[in-house]
């Protein structure tokens, strides 16, 4: 036993490694975006990073919000049009592994009307940055 | 002299895990099963925790993170929910499955010490990897560790100005009622107005946002590192 946060470096206890990877990703939401009434759109880029067993850690940053977000599941409303309409939707955006090398980043727009939403708002670009770090398991 | 170019600086803390457990739990479809660990140390720790569907964990997810769901906007985006939370005495990890299929979820569970804390700790090195040090890696150094003021207003914002010049790696928890809970999920709306909280990061500060239905008084603990 020892107080751990009296040592700047102590190898009595596990630790957290960065092994050194990071990637971008970025998908686009076109203003021509047109939903189908009851249907969800999405689209997805899907990037290499980190070694076997790596945790990622993500910030996300949108064109319409241009600040960065700490998170792995962002969600955010938009205004589109509907019957003409104005009509608000959520923009779901999810960095997640897709494999134990691969993260994907997608951006979901769910239509919760009986018709076709379109967007109003031009097109959005939604970026992601990820590093990867190894748990003290590994 | 840039920190960032080095495995470890004497000049920055790394980081010091003083709680470790892991383990695994079956969860039938479209339900969920907590499973509560008491941790034994005399404070609450700031825990994290990472899970796999394979115990030799190659594909590791963060809490809640995951596999997506068909529909993730009607509910959960993911298909499985991890998430820790601790007090005093017990930790307690939350797992809800959302697939129709039973599921058996691996855990791994570690934690930091508050830096409102300052207390002994058992070493945990001999229940990490081989090497606690190995200069293949870059290892986390810690620029700041803190806790903001308790409030009790939803929407209300705190600033941690770290003036590093860029976007740094930072681990943030929140605490209601002497309950800690591990934060990543952000839910936020570019008007300013705000349903869920959300940690802002930029080259300058970092930007705490909490949340618009706010029950009790909360504060938040962060660790920003040097590591972009």
């Amino acid at each position: 036993m020892s107080r751990p946060e009296q040592f700047t470096i102590n190898t009595d206890y596990a630790t957290i490694k960065n092994d050194g990877a990071n990637n971008s990703l970025s998908v686009v939401v076109p203003s021509s975006v047109s939903v189908a009434g009851g249907t969800i759109y999405s689209v997805s880029d899907v990037v290499s990073v980190g070694s076997v067993s790596s945790n990622i850690r993500a910030q996300v940053w949108s064109s319409k919000d241009d600040r960065w977000v700490l998170g792995a599941a962002v969600s955010y409303s938009r205004m589109g049009i509907a019957s003409g309409s104005p009509a608000s939707y959520e923009v779901l955006v999810t960095v997640t592994r897709e494999s134990s090398t691969t993260v994907r980043l997608t951006a979901f727009i769910r239509n919760p009307y009986n018709v076709t939403l379109t967007g109003a708002s031009g097109t959005e670009t939604i970026h992601a940055e990820v590093r990867t770090f190894l748990s003290p398991f590994v | 002299m840039d920190a960032r170019n080095f495995s470890i600086s004497s000049d920055y803390p790394i980081d010091k895990v003083i709680y470790m457990t892991s383990g695994s739990v079956t969860i039938s479809g479209y339900n969920y099963n907590d499973v509560t660990i008491p941790h034994g140390l005399p404070f609450t720790p700031l825990t994290t925790d990472i899970y796999s569907l394979t115990p030799s964990f190659d594909t590791s997810y963060e809490y809640n993170s995951g596999p997506v769901q068909t529909d993730p906007l009607l509910s959960s985006p993911f298909l499985y929910n991890t998430g820790s939370e601790s007090d005093s005495t017990n930790i307690t990890l939350r797992h809800t499955n959302n697939s129709p299929s039973s599921v058996t979820i691996y855990y791994r569970v570690y934690g930091f010490m508050p830096s409102t804390v300052n207390e002994e700790a058992a070493w945990t090195a001999s229940v990490a990897d081989n090497f606690v040090m190995n200069s293949d890696y870059n290892y986390t150094k810690l620029f700041d560790a803190g806790v903001t003021a308790y409030s009790d207003i939803p929407d209300s914002i705190e600033t941690i100005n770290h003036n590093l010049g860029y976007r740094p790696q930072v681990m943030a928890w929140s605490e209601e009622s002497s309950v800690v809970y591990s934060r990543n999920f952000t839910s936020l709306y570019p008007d300013g107005s705000n349903d869920g909280g959300a940690i802002y990061i930029d080259e300058n500060s970092i930007i705490f946002q909490r949340q618009f239905f706010l029950f009790n008084a909360s504060r938040l603990h962060y660790r920003i590192y040097i590591d972009e």
